[in-house]
């Protein structure tokens, strides 16, 4: 038998297979288009399509499928798990943290969990978020893991900018090898003083940072100590979180 | 009826015309397709590839590639063992694209294969995401070392003890145990049989969708077509081979 009559036989014998459907069997004439999910479900909806997908089966689990591509913001996972039922995007959450969602739901929870110590609970943590940076990012394996890794290969430099808060947050292993956080602000910051915390699989990192003005706006930062411990300390992944604490 | 037109057509099936950036270095190419689109009743005509490429500037572009592959898709997803979930899957792979297509809108034309080919690599990665996270593991090296210097085809064998196996195919049960020997493969074998005969994919694009190398893929298939030849020697009662 030539390879034209097996994929003959093959063919036939899964030819009257039962019919798959043409589209997702939970989608609805409702839902918006599969090719507006992306944008809608990252820079938001419109308001008609935001209480759609929000009651909508099928949408919250393309929700949850766009968030596996791109993380969802952080806060919005902190209110989700401050207080679930008030989640709007309940569903799409449940789904998303039962899969690639778990592994910043721990970072988060541990943000949860702190501010709830700090009696920032329900109504409260949703105003402090609205006065809190903080990024999701990837660690550099640190040297002590990676025998072959060179010095220049563990120095690294994260930013995250925060246009609406006016606040920019970079995360250094300077050549020295420290580990150290800086914080840029709008003038209108200066003086104000901010608790940074760095989360991650390990006790978290903590500082207390004062903005002090400069001639380009206000600036602080903080030597967390050597690098290469506080990497271990951390694991692969980390939640930086800036608060301003004298709100 | 004009591209526009046609996508504002195709608007009512569920896409949207949604204008996208353009870069200069690919304009021109998918203002040349979307040309040839103006004589053409719809998109139905138009390459894979070709849509891909209007997808950047014409969102609605990717509704007729969802309309050609999500139901074998959902085949490819069910076949790999993934069940009830398999449009779930299907689903993701059109996200995954896009979310890709976003980041980097060369991706596919740089990287080069076709646009299938890519879809299926795209699947294939969620199948085995699939899985991970149900705490089983498809490892697609895992019979690469399959040997391949065996002098004797037992498919040739089987098909010429059996009286005839493509007349027989016509009686159910022998359409039972064809469906049943390739099922029961193991998953790195039943996913390149089924992506080379039911999906008809080329080896080339097999080796971009697997990302195996094209001797591995050779490899596999022919073991794999092997396996059944001796799965259905039995099911089919014929002689061993020891007896002949």
């Amino acid at each position: 038998m030539n390879d034209a009559q097996f994929a003959s036989m093959v063919r036939t014998a899964y030819a009257d297979n039962p019919s798959v459907p043409e589209k997702h069997p939970l989608r609805t004439v409702a839902c918006p288009p599969l090719t507006r999910f992306p944008a809608g479900v990252t820079e938001g909806w419109t308001a008609e399509e935001q209480s759609h997908t929000q009651a909508c089966a099928y949408c919250q689990k393309v929700t949850a499928m766009v968030w596996k591509e791109q993380p969802p913001p952080w806060g919005t996972m902190a209110s989700y798990i401050a207080d679930p039922e008030l989640c709007p995007e309940l569903r799409a959450f449940q789904i998303y943290v039962g899969s690639k969602g778990r592994r910043y739901y721990g970072l988060v929870r541990q943000f949860v969990e702190a501010s709830s110590t700090r009696g920032l609970l329900g109504e409260a943590l949703k105003a402090a978020l609205e006065h809190t940076a903080g990024f999701f990012t990837p660690l550099p394996v640190p040297e002590t893991a990676l025998a072959t890794a060179t010095e220049d290969a563990s120095s690294f430099e994260l930013a995250k900018t925060f246009p609406d808060l006016g606040v920019s947050i970079t995360l250094t292993n300077a050549p020295t090898g420290n580990l150290t956080v800086s914080l840029s602000a709008d003038r209108r910051y200066g003086g104000r003083n901010v608790q940074v915390t760095v989360f991650g699989s390990g006790e978290p990192l903590q500082a207390g940072i004062r903005l002090n003005m400069g001639d380009s706006g206000a600036h602080g930062r903080h030597v967390f100590g050597p690098a290469a411990p506080l990497l271990n300390r951390l694991g692969l992944d980390c939640l930086v979180t800036a608060s301003f604490v004298d709100d | 009826m004009s591209a526009r037109a046609t996508a504002l057509n195709l608007a009512s099936f569920g896409f949207f015309w949604l204008p996208g950036s353009r870069e200069t270095a690919q304009t021109l190419r998918r203002e040349t397709i979307i040309e040839s689109m103006e004589s053409s009743p719809s998109l139905d005509g138009a390459s894979d590839e070709d849509l891909m490429e209007l997808y950047y500037s014409m969102p609605v572009a990717l509704g007729v590639l969802y309309s050609r592959y999500f139901p074998r898709l959902v085949k490819y997803a069910a076949r790999s063992g993934v069940g009830d979930d398999a449009a779930d899957v299907a689903e993701e792979v059109f996200i995954k694209l896009q979310m890709t297509a976003r980041n980097d809108k060369s991706r596919f034309t740089r990287s080069g294969g076709t646009f299938r080919a890519w879809l299926y690599r795209i699947a294939y990665h969620e199948v085995v995401t699939y899985w991970r996270e149900r705490g089983r593991v498809i490892s697609p090296a895992a019979m690469c070392s399959a040997k391949n210097d065996e002098s004797v085809d037992f498919f040739e064998q089987v098909a010429s003890d059996a009286p005839d196996p493509l007349q027989e195919l016509e009686r159910e049960q022998v359409k039972d145990s064809v469906r049943h020997c390739i099922d029961s493969l193991p998953n790195v074998y039943r996913q390149i049989l089924c992506l080379r005969y039911l999906d008809d994919l080329a080896f080339e694009d097999i080796v971009i969708a697997l990302e195996i190398s094209l001797g591995a893929a050779q490899v596999r298939v022919h073991r794999a077509k092997r396996m059944v030849a001796e799965c259905l020697r039995r099911a089919l009662h014929l002689l061993p081979m020891e007896a002949k």
